[in-house]
């Protein structure tokens, strides 16, 4: 009986250590299943998150164009002694329908938001806040700007530094949501849209025509941004929703072509070498008459984008 | 149970390893004031004989600084260069595929210059011709000084000034001898510029 018993724990003990075997094995087949599963979904996801990502490796070569943020061109303006004028702004309460109007007034509202920001004005930069947020979320770039970004506004308001760094970053995790994402399409809507925004503040702060105004010269040297955003829409041509947007910024472009560029002579030499300096300072020739078309054009395409459908 | 700790440990580093969407994330958090992220950086996954243009904006009277991030993978087959859109250059680092050329073409003319060489026993000739390889030699050697310069000290970044509002181009190109896959990633940071500089 003992011998009986004693063969009986031995037949345990053997199926135990089998089952630890079976166990060992199954759980690594899992984990590699896992680790397969994971790798292709990972490889999914970098062929799906980056714009210059192949899906097919037969991707050899490609152009891409950036454009700044509109709190890069609303900061310079500030630098270049403008004023704040209030009511210039889109009105937050208006709520737009189609894909295409939103994506193209978010971009409105996050240069509302940096305009705000830059000349301190805290109450109305968390309203659009609010509103650039609300928008995201309509448009599913979810987690882009977290909640708990409110409360660290709340707490900021009158830190301003803070505020436009948060609220730059919020606009910048929005980019960069779309950018992993691939949504070269959205980007370039809010882009434009963003770019429009802050070329009609622009205007709006200039209270009467001067060539040697620097807001004028800013205005004037936008022309190579808009280069840029026309490159990236053109990326986009097979996409016949673009059309419009493409067409808008080509006749925008065609009066800026009219602005000439010069080398400015009488720029002091830079003193500290120890900065690498690159290009040359630029002086920009505007008439009014150019500057009048294309303040008229920018402000017509700007009320059309802002428009309720 | 100790192997299979040790699968759970390290499956998901394989995983994630080859995600360039992240590759940004971390070294953006270590900006610092007064410097901030600039919307134009850009990260993507490079593999053999691609290559990219990146056309980006600096706008006058800002400090920008440019980083480049290689992954490890391909960190030695990857070639930077960063122009204006008139081609002046004004950064580059990896392989200098132009330079690579040069350098062939300076040893084909030298041995072409040796074998004329060997038909010649002595005179003024010949010590014309010793001195050009040995003018060859020292270029060659010159110039494989610096690709290998370039390949074990690679520079990382590229601050200037911008003079006015212009285009800048990143160009990236992974070689042809790249074997593996690995993420690139361009970020650019800007800050305002002293006015002390003008």
């Amino acid at each position: 009986m003992k011998l009986e018993k004693k063969n009986v724990g031995l037949h345990k003990i053997i199926k135990i250590k089998a089952m630890n075997k079976i166990i060992l094995f199954f759980g690594a087949w899992v984990m590699l299943l896992l680790s397969s599963c994971e790798n292709s979904n990972t490889n999914q996801t970098i062929d799906n998150t980056d714009t210059i990502v192949d899906t097919t490796e037969n991707i050899k070569s490609e152009v891409i164009f950036q454009v700044p943020s509109p709190d890069e061109f609303i900061s310079l303006l500030k630098n270049s002694k403008a004023n704040f004028k209030a009511n210039i702004t889109a009105p937050e309460k208006t709520n737009f329908v189609e894909p295409a109007k939103q994506k193209l007034n978010l971009g409105v509202y996050a240069a509302d938001m940096a305009y705000l920001a830059t000349f301190n004005k805290f109450q109305e930069t968390v309203r659009y806040f609010s509103k650039v947020k609300s928008m995201s979320d309509q448009l599913g770039i979810t987690n882009a700007i977290e909640k708990s970004t409110f409360d660290r506004l709340e707490n900021n308001i009158t830190n301003v530094d803070s505020i436009s760094a948060i609220t730059n970053n919020s606009f910048y995790n929005v980019i960069d949501h779309l950018q992993q994402n691939d949504d070269g399409l959205t980007l370039a809507y809010i882009s434009t849209g963003g770019w429009i925004e802050s070329m009609y503040i622009a205007f709006q702060l200039i209270n009467k025509f001067d060539e040697k105004n620097p807001i004028v010269q800013r205005i004037a040297s936008q022309k190579v941004v808009l280069e840029n955003l026309l490159g990236m829409l053109e990326t986009l041509k097979d996409k016949s929703e673009t059309e419009a947007i493409r067409n808008n910024l080509t006749s925008i472009q065609a009066i800026m072509n009219q602005i000439t560029s010069k080398i400015d002579e009488t720029a002091p030499q830079a003193q500290d070498t120890s900065k690498v300096i690159i290009g040359v300072k630029t002086i920009y020739s505007i008439d009014n008459e150019t500057f009048t078309k294309l303040k008229q054009t920018i402000e017509k395409i700007r009320n059309e984008i802002i428009k309720q459908a | 149970m100790k192997k299979l700790a040790y699968l759970l440990l390290f499956v998901p580093f394989f995983s994630i390893g080859q995600n360039c969407s992240d590759f940004l994330t971390v070294q953006r958090s270590g900006i610092r004031y007064p410097w901030k992220y600039d919307i134009q950086s850009k990260s993507a996954v490079f593999y053999s004989g691609k290559s990219s243009k990146l056309n980006i904006i600096c706008n006058e009277g800002k400090d920008y600084n440019i980083s480049f991030l290689v992954s490890s993978q391909i960190m030695n087959e990857v070639s930077i260069k960063v122009t204006d859109n008139t081609g002046k250059v004004y950064f580059s680092t990896g392989i200098d595929e132009e330079l690579l050329k040069t350098i062939e073409q300076k040893k084909q003319f030298m041995l072409s210059l040796e074998n004329q060489k060997v038909k010649i026993k002595t005179g003024k000739k010949k010590v014309e011709l010793d001195a050009s390889i040995n003018n060859l030699k020292l270029e060659i050697s010159k110039y494989q000084d610096e690709i290998e310069m370039k390949r074990y000290r690679p520079s990382t970044s590229f601050q200037f000034t911008a003079a006015s509002t212009m285009e800048l181009i990143v160009y990236v190109t992974a070689s042809e001898k790249c074997s593996g896959k690995g993420c690139v990633g361009v970020l650019v940071s800007n800050k305002p510029s002293e006015k002390s500089s003008f």
